[in-house]
């Protein structure tokens, strides 16, 4: 009921408020309709800063043109973006050398400002400065002192047992419908491929990370040409003093730990999404970071870009500034769990009616080029996608070029408040309380400030100093798919190989597994703690591609094709997609189980009973063969690994030597991955 | 099918019109394969290398198909698409776009036998009146 009632009010919103169709005259409280509207105004319908604006010059200004405008305007005009050498070009293609932001003195009133200036020939565009909002549910959740769990991974950090949102094993502890394999599908990654870059570089668009804390200290992106703490721009960026970022908000420090007398204020979400991007792995330390290294210094690296501080920040150009810091100092990927509450219903009505200068610097971002990244020809901006349980993502994420992240549970399943539908692009492990009582477990775990209070198990407030904690929200969701792409870019680094930065968004895309049977077979979805049921009939469908896997992106960069097996069945797959439609006629030579293969999906040794009267290839462990052009498994574990298959092409033996003319060998090696949904591209039809 | 649906109307036609007898259309002889088949036997023997295997084919007069199969463990998936037939062989594709044969076949009232192109795998199916309900009710 909660879902539909919410629904209900997000379109009646839409309805009312976003109609791009419509001219923009609408009295709103930004303006109250006194017949000087221009269509210069770019307004919201709620929540934006009323001390300043912006505006965006239909050229870039002399200084002359400049002194002239704060005249008409009777206020200073302050540029948004400094301007970095080397970057003029693409600063000007994005028109971020025209962008000013203009303060309201205390005698005047916003609206009229706005009016005024809108009537200024030199200004093409008029914006409010709205406010985004993180996309958290709820604050943190107390962690249980960390105990040897019941997995074992290839890291000793003694938390990365409860992080199924990496590995999950369907522990019913966790969710009593928890579901094997409803995570990111990453520890077969750290095994045998990568375990991140320290050149890969994430900024947290965000609050201040705790750039102190014991596990995410030594993956801090570092401003070598800045000093510490001496009150200069040593690096001459514009900004004093940004060794492991800047404070978008204060212009001073990073800042974690900012609360009010009420208890509002900071809340640990930027150092909670670190944590999950590259907390230190393998340091014997709290958690596992997805893209956090093997414990030897090669983690991906973090930057704080802090557009939050307590109760202050996260307006438009805080955060516009904040990203194309993010571009000029090096970072390949934006980490942005927040958005607006503002539901928009088209692209047109966001940069109508909200404005573009985010927009702007989001491409400028994406375009930019980056020495750290030798990878692509561009970088990535990954956004949440909401939690107001809204059947479309908010923006900034909803933007058509931007990957926006949806949030699933540890059943596999959307989570009651997550986004979907149109935006939406992607899903990946969120976190969801209410699966057990008096345990947050099913939320995610990673690193927290441990000077913020967190929410005991009886839902009294802690000051525990705990470095660790339990989040959940689109908010957790959007920095899985960050480090999964922060490993993707590592991989494809240690590989030598380059991609269009478009070609690398879709293969991130395609990069994941089937959410919709597990959907369509649950037509509700009940929690420990409530009575009523969340209807999940409207989620099919509309959650992105699927679930992020991290295993597949990588095999998507080496160009190895991934089958899907079924756990916990016998079964064939057909190897059409391998070898063609020939693929039943070839005659095979050797299959393969490589590896870990065998280990990580606990295949089962498997022998053809006609291999006599029908030729059939069999592995040297006996943990698959190929008959009737299939391979046969028997995989019981959710796992990943490689098999590689030798065929002859064009005959029935090798040719060559005193042979009768003969074929080719032909060797592919093919990727599995065993989950509890059948992926549908691997397993055809008996016909 | 619709073809032969064409050529028995012509057929119609030229005997009402009283057209010469060396003018009527031949009988076509493309295969009638319509109806619902169950898998009995893959080559000589049901159980394919140790894997457990059930199948019924719904092929439809009008040239669809459903396939419902059973492999090893768990529910039966359902498959859809559609199929064509010549004199010997019936080949088709699925919905998603996916060929499948041609294989060689024979039919008659009771069996229908589709074996692979290059020989190495012979299907023999028999004749049952619909999809159990044990199979439809039971999918993914």
């Amino acid at each position: 009921m909660k879902h539909q009632l919410i629904s209900c009010g997000a379109i009646l919103l839409a309805l009312l408020s976003c109609n791009p169709e419509s001219p923009d005259t609408t009295p709103t409280p930004n303006n109250q309709g006194n017949g000087t509207q221009t269509p210069k105004i770019l307004k919201i319908a709620e929540n934006n800063l009323e001390d300043a604006f912006l505006v965006k010059l239909g050229s870039v200004p002399t200084s002359e043109d400049l002194s002239a405008l704060e005249s008409a305007l009777g206020t200073c005009l302050t540029p948004v973006f400094p301007s970095t050498p080397g970057k003029e070009t693409l600063e000007h293609r994005y028109g971020l050398d025209r962008w000013f932001q203009a303060e309201v003195p205390q005698e005047e009133h916003l609206d009229k400002m706005v009016q005024k200036a809108s009537l200024l020939e030199q200004v093409a565009l008029v914006e409010y400065c709205a406010v985004a909002q993180k996309d958290v549910e709820g604050g943190i959740y107390e962690a249980s002192p960390a105990t040897k769990g019941t997995m074992s991974g290839s890291f000793n950090d003694p938390y990365l047992s409860y992080q199924w949102h990496y590995k999950n094993s369907g522990d019913r502890s966790v969710s009593p419908s928890a579901l094997s394999g409803a995570d990111i599908n990453v520890w077969d990654v750290w095994t045998s491929l990568t375990c991140g870059d320290p050149g890969i570089v994430v900024a947290v668009v965000d609050e201040g990370v705790k750039y102190t804390h014991p596990d995410l200290k030594d993956n801090m992106w570092v401003n070598k040409d800045e000093i510490p703490g001496n009150g200069i721009d040593d690096d001459g960026n514009g900004y004093i003093d940004d060794v492991y970022g800047f404070n978008f908000v204060t212009n001073g420090p990073i800042s974690w730990d900012v609360v009010d007398a009420q208890g509002n204020g900071d809340s640990g979400h930027a150092t909670h999404c670190a944590g999950t991007i590259a907390a230190v792995n393998n340091n014997g330390t709290g958690v596992a970071g997805v893209a956090g290294g093997s414990g030897n210094g090669d983690g991906c690296r973090i930057m704080s870009c802090q557009i939050f501080s307590g109760n202050a920040g996260g307006s438009s150009s805080i955060t516009a500034k904040a990203i194309k810091y993010a571009a000029d100092m090096g970072a390949s990927i934006i980490s942005c769990s927040f958005g607006l509450r503002v539901a928009y219903a088209s692209d047109n009505a966001y940069i109508k009616r909200q404005g573009s200068v985010e927009i702007d610097a989001i491409h400028y971002f994406e375009d930019s080029e980056n020495a750290n990244n030798p990878v692509l020809n561009g970088n990535i901006a990954i956004f949440s996608a909401g939690n107001e349980t809204h059947d479309f993502c908010h923006y900034p994420g909803a933007f058509y070029d931007i990957i926006s992240v949806s949030a699933f549970g540890p059943d596999g399943l959307p989570t009651y408040y997550t986004n979907y539908g149109p935006g939406c692009n992607i899903s990946a492990p969120g976190g969801e309380a209410y699966h057990v009582v008096n345990k947050w477990n099913s939320m995610v775990l990673s690193t927290v400030p441990s000077e913020l209070p967190q929410l005991g198990v009886n839902g009294e407030i802690n000051k525990t100093g705990l470095n660790y904690g339990y989040m959940q929200g689109t908010s957790m969701a959007c920095p899985h798919v960050s480090g999964v792409v922060a490993l993707g870019l590592s991989y494809a680094k240690k590989l030598g190989k380059t991609f269009d930065r478009d070609d690398f968004k879709k293969m991130i895309l395609a990069s994941v597994n089937d959410i919709d049977q597990r959907i369509a077979k649950t037509p509700e979805k009940k929690y420990a703690y409530y009575q009523s049921a969340l209807n999940l009939t409207p989620y099919y469908h509309q959650m992105g591609t699927g679930a992020i896997d991290a295993w597949r992106l990588m095999m998507h960069i080496e160009g190895t094709p991934t089958l899907t097996a079924k756990v916990g069945q016998k079964q064939w797959i057909d190897l059409t997609s391998i070898f063609g439609t020939a693929s039943i006629s070839l005659t095979y030579l050797e299959v393969e189980v490589q590896g870990s293969a065998a280990q990580s999906m606990g295949l089962q040794k498997i022998m053809p009973t006609n291999a006599d009267k029908y030729p059939a290839v069999i592995d040297a462990g006996g943990y698959a063969y190929v008959q009737f052009g299939r391979l046969y498994i028997h995989p019981t574990l959710i796992g990943s690994g490689k098999i590689k298959i030798t065929a002859v092409g064009g005959g029935d033996h090798l040719g060559g030597g005193d042979n009768p003319p003969g074929g080719m060998e032909l060797v592919e090696e093919v990727s599995l991955i065993s989950r509890e949904a059948d992926g549908g591209n691997g397993t055809g039809g008996w016909l | 099918m619709m073809k032969k649906v064409f050529y028995l109307a012509a057929a119609l036609l030229l005997a009402l019109t009283g057209c010469k007898k060396e003018d009527t259309p031949q009988q076509s002889n493309v295969l009638d394969i319509a109806g619902v088949w169950e898998l009995s036997s893959v080559t000589t023997k049901v159980n394919v290398a140790g894997v457990e295997v059930s199948v019924y084919l719904d092929f439809a007069a009008g040239g669809s198909f459903t396939l419902y199969q059973q492999i090893g463990e768990g529910r039966y998936t359902k498959f859809t698409g559609s199929y064509t037939c010549t004199e010997t062989s019936v080949s088709g594709s699925y919905s998603s776009g996916k060929p499948w044969g041609p294989y060689t076949a024979t039919v008659d009232a009771s069996q229908l036998v589709l074996t692979s192109a290059s020989g190495k795998e012979t299907d023999t199916y028999k004749k049952v009146g619909s999809v159990p309900a044990s199979v439809t009710g039971n999918l993914y």
